[in-house]
């Protein structure tokens, strides 16, 4: 989808429209279309002043406009004083770094970033993102920012498209598809863990197998999810789960608890520390207002 | 599903137009030439088909015995460099030691000189008034000993020896770097297992090395049979094989129904080695990166000081002297004259090949000899470049309905008689509407065709390593189709380019089998003005010529490994 949208393919079919324009077959040199690849594609041959001064220099820019454009940018990602440097002697951050800059020198109208942050360690994309967030912020270029990672989507985007074999399943704000997804693959994919299915509707209840769910219903949706987190073993104003432990996994903030009942299994956390030990049985209360209601 | 179709930098080519260009110069000057001798054969004076020329051969004493030879020293040569290169394989890339690094360099230099530099080399160190008997005369004299001298010149075993030695560093390569590709917790776990040092040897080292072995043997056996300068200079009037036949009949004895049969036989032989090249390189996958042109890899040995230093340093010593040996023996008689029987140094030869007189025996000045070897090799760059280049992008294309073939025809200069080369392009091209014999440009084109597969070789290497997301990128900076060429995808090519001209360069500088049949006698080349000297008894100037050729290749081969270097620090191919 990124190819296409860049121009690097042609779509077999559907169009991509920017601006209310569509570009579909206008050649990807010519879009303004910005891409910051995974492996960051630094040109090898240059210095990390040819690579962020390349876009300019090939629109035509003069050399003095060309060396200014450059120092903006390198001010900008923070990598004042690099601009001599040889692309090969940069650390993975400063790679990407010069890899955003190099992309935002010729102001592109949407950028697109191919997980630009998978191949640098844990703490250093932490502070990668907040900084990336930052730029493009200040920036204020539309960026299409693809990842894996639950919280660089949340923690970057203002709207999310959940992507599955290439089509856009769901789309929404971060909290919407955080708390309130409708599809059973983002749900899942954002921490819920546990279906309840449902069986009908009987007046203003939902008919679950595990019972009657209060509910407004204007459609019934196939099945509830919730998250291991929200169940809790003190009595409440929810479902009830009567089950037998099948497996417990300590993972210091909390226990991972494997719970069957009637034979499905479901993903419980339960304190740290708790102790319930495999085949015992076990009451868990899943509160009303925890179950998110999937539609397909 | 019908895949999108990404965009592509050279999409302008339009490839069933560029295929059809390399397959039609690959036609013309080098498959129909063949073609057209080989016809002589089958269908002699023009009439139908028959078999009748080939029995004359089989039933001609003096052709069989050729034949056999012809085979016999493939094979022998075959089996002693594989043994010979083995173990030296295996030590290279299994131990580092001092001096490993100047081992693996001097393993290119019989690759990448001219054959007849070697050949001279070789007669220099071995021969009846070489080195070598030079050294066993003075014994013989001081101690009063009789140690027979050495008399390998105009031998079979001659003939055998110098093809060993032509062919160990081919066969080093290959294996050595078959050898780093092997997994040596492999190794490890196999004596963990409890398999002592002959077990594993047996059960883990040969099975995996033998597509190696295989691929290493097919190829040193079909530059056996296709080696014609070193036979002709060494192997003399009377020791033959095939492919001096071929010559022999086509020059001198004018008997072309024989010499097109010969070539038939040669090709058959050949076809039967290159197809056992070919599938042994497709069984393992590991071989398929291994080019000739490419350099040994860096891959570090481990370190090792123990007993086995003593073999290492021996076995160092004795490869070195063999490859340095020649070489030093051949500049060392290049400056030995002897007016009145006592030898004394001067630079006498060196005058005779820059004499800018015409000589008589090649129809040009000895120096517009070197003159015209330069000048073609400058012009063979030129034409085998760009076929290069478009048959390396053609290769790298994903889908190809006839891939593989093109593949082969890489391959097709490799295992085609240069003579039988030279002397088809002649037949088929005096006169007609193409007539190109004795014009300098059949020298050119000859030298390109051979040339030209190195180069796509080494031109498709380096476009393999570029990754695609680089043009991709400039393009998305705005850069046009042309720009990114020009600005990113050639100066990342430059290491490709560097080595295909090189290359070009060094083949059409050291070629002598089709020269010698095409060339006219103004345009006389390096290689034949050392045949033609050698062949008048002329050694102090055919050594000139060959130390000439030797400093030429090495000043080429270094301006390769500088530009290299500097290629190396802008981070390409690392």
């Amino acid at each position: 989808m990124l190819n296409i949208i860049a121009g690097f393919f042609k779509p077999l079919k559907g169009r991509v429209i920017l601006d209310g324009r569509d570009i579909t077959h206008e050649r990807c040199d010519k879009r303004g279309i910005g891409v910051v690849f995974q492996d960051y594609a630094l040109f090898p041959h240059m210095t990390v002043e040819g690579n962020i001064g390349f876009g300019p220099r090939s629109r035509g820019f003069s050399r003095k406009k060309v060396r200014t454009i450059t120092d903006d940018m390198l001010d900008l990602v923070g990598l004042e004083g690099y601009s001599g440097r040889s692309t090969s002697k940069l650390s993975g951050g400063e790679k990407q770094r010069v890899a955003l800059a190099r992309t935002l020198a010729v102001k592109p109208k949407v950028i697109l970033l191919d997980e630009p942050l998978s191949a640098l360690d844990t703490s250093l994309r932490e502070s990668l993102r907040r900084d990336l967030k930052m730029i493009l912020r200040e920036q204020r270029i539309i960026t299409l920012y693809i990842t894996h990672d639950q919280s660089e989507a949340l923690s970057l985007s203002d709207r999310i498209g959940f992507l599955n074999d290439g089509r856009i399943l769901e789309e929404g704000s971060p909290k919407q598809i955080y708390w309130r997804p409708v599809r059973r693959k983002t749900a899942s994919f954002m921490g819920f863990k546990n279906s309840v299915k449902v069986v009908g509707i009987k007046g203003n209840n939902l008919v679950s197998e595990l019972g009657d769910i209060p509910w407004n219903p204007d459609r019934k949706p196939i099945e509830m999810m919730f998250r291991p987190e929200s169940a809790t073993m003190e009595e409440t104003e929810g479902l009830m789960i009567n089950g037998i432990v099948r497996g417990s996994e300590y993972r210091g903030r909390d226990h991972l608890l494997d719970v069957t009942s009637n034979g499905i299994v479901y993903r419980i956390l339960a304190p740290p520390d708790s102790d319930h030990g495999r085949g015992e049985n076990i009451v868990i209360y899943v509160p009303f207002g925890s179950l998110v209601p999937i539609y397909r | 599903m019908r895949s999108p179709k990404g965009i592509d930098l050279f999409d302008r080519l339009k490839w069933p137009f560029s295929y059809l260009f390399v397959l039609t110069f690959v036609l013309i000057f080098c498959i129909y030439p063949i073609l057209s001798l080989i016809s002589i054969s089958l269908f002699p004076d023009n009439g139908g088909f028959t078999l009748s020329e080939i029995e004359r051969v089989l039933e001609s004493e003096r052709s069989v015995n050729i034949i056999r030879f012809t085979i016999i020293q493939a094979v022998v040569s075959t089996i002693v460099t594989l043994a010979a290169a083995f173990p030296g394989a295996y030590l290279l890339s299994r131990y580092r030691f001092f001096g490993r690094s100047a081992v693996l360099a001097l393993g290119t230099v019989p690759f990448v000189l001219p054959s007849l530099v070697l050949a001279m080399g070789f007669i220099s160190l071995f021969g009846s008034n070489g080195t070598i008997n030079g050294w066993i005369m003075d014994i013989n004299s001081s101690t009063g000993l009789s140690i027979p001298a050495l008399d390998i010149l105009f031998t079979k075993q001659g003939i055998i020896l110098a093809h060993i030695f032509f062919n160990f560093p081919i066969a080093l390569r290959i294996l050595h770097a078959r050898f780093d590709r092997m997994d040596v917790k492999m190794l490890l776990s196999a004596r963990s297992l409890g398999a002592g040092r002959l077990r594993t040897f047996f059960l883990v080292v040969i099975p995996q090395m033998r597509y190696a072995l295989l691929a290493a043997g097919s190829l040193v056996f079909t530059f056996c049979l296709l080696s014609f300068g070193v036979v002709l200079v060494i192997g003399g009037l009377t020791n033959a094989t095939i492919e001096v036949e071929i010559y022999r009949q086509f020059t001198g004895r004018l008997d072309f129904e024989m010499a097109g049969s010969l070539v038939l036989i040669e090709s058959v032989l050949v076809l039967i080695s290159t197809i056992l090249y070919i599938w042994s390189t497709s069984k393992d996958g590991d071989l398929r990166n291994i080019t000739l042109g490419s350099g040994f890899s860096g891959t570090e040995g481990r370190h090792r000081i123990g007993l086995r230093s003593l073999l290492i340093i021996v076995y160092v010593v004795v490869i070195s002297l063999l490859i340095i040996g020649p070489l030093i023996s051949v500049v060392e008689s290049s400056f030995h004259r002897y007016p009145e029987g006592d030898a004394e140094y001067s630079f006498h030869w060196y005058g005779s090949v820059l004499d800018r007189e015409d000589d008589p025996v090649l129809g040009v000045s000895p120096f517009g000899a070197v003159i015209n070897s330069l000048l073609f090799g400058f012009l063979t760059i030129i034409i085998s470049l760009p076929l290069s280049m478009i048959t390396a992008i053609l290769i790298r294309r994903k889908h190809f309905f006839c891939k593989s073939f093109l593949d082969a025809l890489l391959l097709f200069p490799l295992g085609v008689s240069t003579v039988a080369l030279g002397y088809g392009l002649v037949k088929v091209y005096s006169g007609g509407t193409i007539p190109l014999a004795g014009s300098w440009m059949i020298v050119v084109l000859v030298h390109a065709v051979i040339a030209f597969p190195f180069g796509a070789r080494s031109l498709y290497n380096t476009m393999k390593d570029i990754p695609p997301n680089l043009t991709l990128a400039a393009r998305s900076l705005g850069a046009s189709r042309l720009e990114t060429i020009v600005r990113v995808y050639l100066p990342l090519m430059l290491p490709g380019i560097m080595i295909a001209s090189i290359f070009a360069f060094a083949i059409s500088l050291g070629e002598l089998g089709a020269t010698i049949m095409v060339s006219s006698p103004e345009h006389t080349t390096m290689p034949v003005a050392l045949y033609r000297f050698y062949g008048n008894r002329d050694f102090g100037t055919a050594n000139a010529y060959a130390v000439i050729m030797m400093l030429i290749t090495f000043v080429s081969f270094l301006i390769l490994e500088i530009s290299h270097r500097h290629l190396i620090r802008w981070g390409v191919n690392s």
